[in-house]
């Protein structure tokens, strides 16, 4: 290790036994994007040994108010490609496995081979179902993390559940078609998506696992609805 | 019949957190919602492709028949990342 100190900060809340289980931990993000920059940034700085980062998108000029990894002189670059330029910089003892390509039906069961958790960082119901299912047929738990204007929303999918598909059932359009997508929302969703993710990694801590948890920054409210 | 509902929708519906609403026996979450609408000045078009339901605890479509004393939970649709 280049830098012994590296996780003398993590302590006492993250042990040095539950340090080496992060670093044996293999995890993936699905999107490098708004919510997906932040949570691999975080897990490779907290110290999860392996990240694997799922992104079909270049960068726009439209992402450069939230998305952490994009600046304006990578517009054009793929987002799976700078984040992992970005974890090389940061930490160079995660092995940061970057998927310059979408999630799809074919390749979604092969990506999560062996990973401990799935990170749902993407932008479309279907993806997010599909990863979903994937997740479900890894039998791995799958953190969800959306957000639309001042609002976040985190839980966590075990897998069976079919929670997802429940609130996804009506349809409809996602509100941040009318609400747009704020940067400290990004950064905050992820960082609860972040810390989900290694909560479950190490068995510690209440999970979101049947409960959706709903933060609304402009009134600064934080509420949970139990679901089942 | 009386209906419970909580919205966690502040800035699509409007500023109501919480309410309690009396539909005709049978009526269905879209009508709950057409009251609520009624009560804030504002139209249910513009808004419901936007929410989606939680009625006890379990997700719920729009044209799920509600009975009384169900507590409803409405939110925003939210697929952004």
């Amino acid at each position: 290790m280049l830098f012994p100190d590296r996780y003398q900060r993590n302590a006492v809340s993250v042990t040095a036994e539950e340090q080496e289980i992060l670093k044996n931990a293999s995890v993936l993000v699905a999107g490098c994007g708004g919510l997906g920059g932040y949570v691999i940034e975080l897990l490779a700085r907290v110290g999860v040994g392996s990240i694997t980062g799922v992104d079909g998108d270049v960068f726009q000029p439209s992402n450069l108010n939230r998305q952490l990894f994009s600046k304006e002189s990578n517009i054009g670059s793929s987002k799976a490609e700078a984040a992992m330029i970005r974890v090389a910089e940061i930490n160079s003892d995660v092995s940061f496995t970057a998927v310059c390509g979408m999630l799809t039906e074919e390749n979604a069961d092969a990506l999560l081979s062996g990973k401990s958790v799935a990170v749902d960082a993407l932008d479309n119901a279907e993806s997010r179902l599909l990863l979903a299912r994937a997740a479900g047929r890894a039998g791995i738990p799958m953190v969800h993390g959306a957000i639309s204007g001042w609002h976040t929303r985190i839980y966590t999918v075990m897998p069976g559940d079919g929670l997802l598909e429940a609130l996804f059932a009506g349809g409809g359009t996602g509100a941040e078609k009318i609400l747009g997508n704020l940067p400290f929302t990004a950064a905050l969703c992820a960082s609860q998506q972040a810390a989900e993710t290694v909560k479950l990694i190490l068995g510690k801590g209440d999970t979101a696992a049947g409960r959706i948890i709903e933060t609304d920054l402009l009134d600064m409210t934080f509420e949970e609805i139990k679901l089942r | 019949m009386k209906i419970n509902v909580h919205f966690y929708c502040s800035r699509i519906v409007g500023k109501a957190r919480e309410g309690e609403y009396e539909v005709p026996e049978g009526a269905d979450i879209a009508a709950v919602m057409q009251a609520a609408a009624d009560e804030n000045g504002t139209f249910i078009e513009d808004y419901m492709k936007y929410l989606t339901f939680v009625r006890n605890s379990k997700a719920a479509p729009a044209d799920t028949v509600l009975s009384d004393g169900d507590r409803l939970t409405v939110l925003m649709q939210a697929y952004g990342g």
